[in-house]
């Protein structure tokens, strides 16, 4: 067989396995098997031993400590002081909790790197208290799963410490640019919010109260202790951004310990089983998309997708617009890193080629790349608030669209104005 | 999967903290955690397995007839046995010589390499093991095995 009829005889299998319902890391595990197997591209054996080595590398290691630090901050109760003060902060606005709720993911990103530990955390603290205020449960569930997205844009974050390792950038500087695109896509999520909220009459605006909200910041003083040494501890240069995170799981494993006393020992190993089991979803996917990458490579798959992107890529505007419509293809059927890992060593040089900022045009990948958590058939945070909620996922999908144009608007902006991902670097 | 995690959280959390403090830092904290890192990835894998909640794109699997939705459930089972052979097969031949060239790990002095490496085949066995099982006990009582995404989260 010819090394071309097996890669479509996999692709084919892998796409109808995947469309009727078989796991992702499945697909990926079988598309790459079926090639090596059957044609001389690669040696089976490095399929064997990507298990071995695809999961090896140090920068990899922040994405179970992110995962940590957000059950550790929700388990001790650091979580619901954060939420209680974006709700006091926010009660003069029309659909007071689910904005809170937006505003409450972007101040929990900033402690935690990980989507899908700040999709689950405030997934589990605002859906049941929405639900209570009469909100529609679909809709709750969308604005956890879309409020998610922020967790890896606004720093620290698992996408920008990837893309930095691998295309050679600093993360550190990835975590500065991040810091506006971040808030944008906050802001745009939380007027979205709003507007529904006040269509459907769902939690009318409220007198606020400047002693209450001074009260519920005081209470929540060691939720931004914590992003204080998150943001100061990379920023100051005391610590790698990977030591960061674990810098900050054992800051959540005392202040839930020792200050709020909200985390009992005795729960201790619980909520470090339940962050395993969210690191064994994402992290084999991971793994096997570094083989996946070095399948493409051998094949010629970059090669064959630079020389076909290039002739549409002269000039920065049709680049820019050209490497968003691919992500955001990418991303709506691959998990985040693995996106990373195999698209961008492909775009980023012909971005680069065509004059668009090495760092904007990592704002504007991650970004576009964070957007496909909430894109279906693979929308990982729409996965995570499914399971939290037992709601279907196409239903949260379709009632997550609204914030999905939002989003997208901010992405738009985001890629117009390289100031609002450079400004803070003083480019 | 406690140990490792708690060995990684510690590892890397705390060699941040005696590098700030001392100016200093074990050479095999960042390799050790690495392998931990590794082991508990494919061990959480298992644990998916088990549970049959993997991710995945089920919105047409679960409108299909049962028949079809349990043969679904059937191949998924079988390709992950055959990925684990494959892995399992591979991954020892580099145990193997690690074993033979008596390779430490990275900053230590003595410590086997090849321990730290059969802990992927170790684990990839485990994958075969809870795969299997949920092929024995499809085929045995198909009404009771766990229905995809019956695990968490």
């Amino acid at each position: 067989m010819s090394r071309d009829t097996v890669v479509l005889i996999a692709s084919v299998l892998a796409a109808l396995l995947f469309v009727f319902g078989t796991p992702i890391v499945l697909c990926m595990g079988l598309w790459v098997a079926i090639v090596c197997s059957l044609s001389d591209i690669l040696p089976l054996s490095n399929f064997g031993q990507s298990a071995m080595f695809g999961l090896k590398i140090f920068a990899l290691l922040a994405m179970p400590l992110f995962i940590l630090t957000g059950d550790l901050i929700r388990a001790g109760g650091i979580a619901v002081r954060l939420t209680d003060f974006a709700r006091a902060a926010f009660k003069f606005v029309p659909g007071q909790l689910a904005v809170a709720t937006t505003a409450a993911c972007g101040a929990f990103a900033a402690i935690s790197g990980s989507n899908a530990a700040t999709a689950a955390t405030m997934g589990r603290i605002m859906i049941p208290e929405m639900q209570r205020r009469g909100y529609e449960p679909v809709f709750a569930a969308a604005t956890a799963a879309s409020g998610g997205i922020v967790g890896v844009i606004i720093p620290p974050s698992l996408i920008f410490i990837v893309y930095g390792v691998l295309l050679g950038l600093s993360p550190g500087d990835l975590f500065i640019a991040g810091i506006i695109p971040g808030i944008l896509m906050v802001a745009a999520m939380s007027i979205t919010a709003a507007v529904i909220s006040k269509r459907n009459g769902w939690d009318p605006p409220a007198r606020p109260s400047l002693r209450e909200t001074g009260a519920a910041a005081w209470r929540a003083n060691l939720g931004f202790l914590g992003i204080i040494i998150a943001l100061a501890g990379i920023f100051g240069g005391f610590f790698s951004p990977t030591e960061v995170a674990g810098v900050v799981v054992l800051y959540g494993l005392v202040a839930g310990l020792l200050f709020t006393r909200e985390l009992k020992l005795r729960d201790v190993p619980a909520v470090f089983l339940e962050s395993a089991t969210i690191n064994g979803l994402i992290a084999p996917i991971v793994g096997l998309s570094i083989i996946l990458q070095e399948t493409f490579t051998a094949i010629g798959v970059p090669a064959l997708m630079q020389g076909f992107l290039e002739p549409m890529m002269h000039g920065y505007w049709p680049a820019v617009l050209t490497c968003m419509a691919l992500i955001l293809i990418a991303g709506t059927i691959l998990e985040s890193v693995p996106n990373v890992i195999l698209f961008a060593p492909i775009l980023a040089p012909l971005a680069a080629k065509a004059g668009v900022d090495p760092i904007h045009f990592a704002m504007i990948f991650c970004v576009g790349d964070a957007i496909g958590f909430i894109t279906p058939p693979y929308g990982l945070n729409l996965f995570v608030i499914s399971g939290i909620t037992n709601l279907p996922y196409m239903r949260i999908a379709m009632r997550a669209m609204p914030y999905l144009i939002s989003v997208l608007i901010a992405w738009v902006l985001i890629a117009v104005f390289p100031q609002l991902s450079l400004v803070l670097l003083r480019k | 999967m406690l140990p490792l995690y708690t060995f990684i959280a510690l590892m890397i959390g705390g060699e941040g903290i005696l590098r700030y403090i001392t100016s200093t830092q074990t050479q095999w904290g960042g390799t050790a955690a690495i392998q931990a890192f590794i082991f508990l990835s494919w061990v959480g894998c298992a644990y998916h397995v088990r549970h049959r909640s993997h991710l995945s794109f089920d919105a047409i699997r679960n409108r299909l007839p049962r028949k079809l939705r349990l043969a679904g459930m059937v191949i998924d089972d079988l390709i992950w046995l055959v990925l684990s052979g494959i892995v399992i097969y591979y991954s020892w031949d580099v145990v193997e010589m690690h074993r033979m060239l008596g390779a430490t790990l990275e900053g230590t002095d003595s410590f086997p390499q090849w321990v730290a490496s059969a802990t992927v085949p170790l684990s990839w066995a485990l994958i075969a093991v809870r795969a299997l099982q949920d092929l024995v006990i499809l085929l045995r009582d198909p009404g009771g095995a766990p229905q995809p995404g019956s695990g968490s989260p």
